[in-house]
């Protein structure tokens, strides 16, 4: 089944055209990377999936039209903006996003340890670090145990050791329990290494298919309009 | 100090204790979304409400409950129509009521001792029917903010994951738009239209210095509230000041404090 359908998307800011025309699939438990320079509408597409912004056009979440089947998405953005007089703790942030679930106390734990936030689940937001936040805004995405995972580059502030930590999870997650993972990066080497299956953006859709699609330099130098060096497939990433 | 509890003195008493409590949580909403200025902008508009209660003898307070919800969802509404920030469009709002308010104020002749009690608060003239009235709306106010509090802190934290959630965040607002304006006019009574807004926004300002918790902030803001509402009653009856200015004049010295302690221990 498809967990995402795409068709004749088009959206609009003004007299801009943001996305234009996008028309694809993600086939359930696919791990799918959306690439392309800045400003190429890829956190764009993930807002109309989830529908906070109009678009023209058909999404589909499991079949259903997106606002219907919305609830089944998590989301991890890319930047978060902590109020600074705020003192809301991780475990009340948390506990926020289980407004319609019961506070399963195991099930969280679990969450944490995966996440390895567990010993500042006291702290307060506005005390954690930029990698820290990422991981609690990771937990938050998943406590609602989502079949569809969007991450907006979700490891721009998390160091090396964090990173390949971050990618094992999602690993497991789309490994175990089949979960549907899009993730909108800038790393291309990484693409290689964890995705399926690419969408590549640039307004338009330039290409959709299997990951090794991104081998093709003309390609890549045709969506970001230069050179680019690609790490080797072959070679281990961490 | 029996005075205090006399009937003159303490309907007023309880009053502005019940709607200290209101006060202090709603103000946290206040804060988080940064409506204070919302706040102060529905509180001028207002003189538009009471220049026609006080031209048409009619009461204040339910005038001025129709004219929040026409100023509230003016402004709801312009901000999702429009481009333009929200703060403009409150400013806009605020200033057209206000010159609307002065010009119908200036028709009467004379000297309007009901007028100045507005501007700067005088819980002791209210009388019996805006004293139920009073309650019984911010009854039902406290009630829908705590039955839907976990509701509006993340719609006001975090919109994106509270829609995902199948939140209707565009209800929640335009409620939350509503409350808060006729919250405003209720406090207009104690505080006046000049002070009503440091009442929302000055027990959880100050709470939040010192909790380690969105909990213990709830907590601390009803603390202190109803601390220096009752301290600010107390010492406003004995060297005969003004009730509002006193309240205030009292949680703005706590918030120094606790800020300047603070800042030293740090």
């Amino acid at each position: 089944m498809n967990a995402i359908e795409v068709k004749n998307l088009i959206v609009r800011f003004g007299n801009n055209i943001i996305l234009d025309n996008l028309n694809f699939e993600i086939e359930e438990g696919c791990i799918t990377a959306i690439i392309g320079p800045n400003g190429s509408g890829k956190s764009t597409l993930l807002r109309a999936i989830m529908g906070l912004i109009p678009f023209e056009g058909e999404i589909k979440i499991f079949g259903e039209p997106n606002f219907k089947n919305r609830h089944l998405l998590g989301y991890v953005p890319q930047h978060y903006n902590i109020d600074k007089f705020l003192p809301l703790t991780v475990e009340e942030f948390l506990r926020l996003s289980l407004i319609k679930k019961k506070f399963d106390e195991k099930k969280i734990k679990q969450v944490l340890e995966d996440i390895d936030i567990f010993h500042y689940f006291k702290k307060e937001l506005r005390d954690l670090s930029g990698g820290q936040l990422q991981r609690v805004l990771f937990a938050k995405a998943l406590i609602n145990e989502p079949l569809i995972l969007l991450l907006d580059e979700p490891i721009s502030e998390i160091d090396v050791a964090g990173q390949k930590e971050f990618y094992s999870i999602i690993k497991h997650l789309n490994e175990k329990h089949k979960v549907t993972i899009l993730i909108v990066t800038h790393e291309i080497t990484i693409v290689h290494h964890f995705a399926k299956h690419v969408l590549c953006l640039n307004k338009k859709l330039i290409c959709n298919g299997p990951v090794s699609l991104l081998f093709n330099e003309n390609l890549l130098k045709e969506l970001y309009g230069r050179e680019i060096f690609v790490y080797p497939f072959n070679k281990p990433l961490f | 100090m029996e005075i205090l509890l006399t009937p003159l003195f303490l309907k007023p008493l309880l009053l502005t204790l019940w709607l200290s409590l209101v006060f202090s949580i709603l103000g946290i909403f206040v804060l988080i979304k940064r409506m204070s200025f919302f706040s102060d902008g529905i509180a001028h508009a207002s003189i538009f409400s009471l220049a026609l209660a006080f031209l048409f003898n009619f009461d204040f307070v339910i005038l001025g409950i129709l004219g929040v919800i026409l100023f509230s969802s003016l402004i709801y509404f312009l901000e999702k129509r429009t481009p333009i920030h929200s703060d403009a469009l409150i400013g806009l709002i605020f200033v057209s009521f206000l010159s609307l308010g002065i010009i119908l104020v200036s028709t009467k002749q004379g000297y309007q001792p009901e007028l100045l009690n507005l501007f700067i608060g005088n819980i002791l003239t209210i009388n019996d029917f805006d004293f139920y009235l009073s309650l019984v709306v911010s009854f039902f106010i406290l009630l829908f903010i705590i039955i839907n509090f976990s509701k509006l802190i993340l719609i006001s934290v975090d919109q994106t994951e509270a829609i995902l959630r199948g939140l209707k965040i565009n209800f929640y607002e335009y409620i939350f738009y509503l409350l808060l304006g006729i919250t405003t006019i209720l406090g207009i009574r104690i505080m006046g239209i000049v002070l009503v807004t440091a009442f929302l926004i000055l027990p959880p300002m100050t709470a939040s210095l010192i909790s380690s918790s969105f909990k213990r902030m709830v907590f601390l803001s009803i603390f202190f509230g109803l601390l220096f509402t009752l301290t600010g009653f107390i010492v406003s009856f004995l060297f005969n000041l003004p009730l509002g200015a006193t309240i205030i004049l009292l949680q703005t010295f706590a918030f120094y404090l606790i800020f300047i302690i603070k800042l030293l221990l740090s």
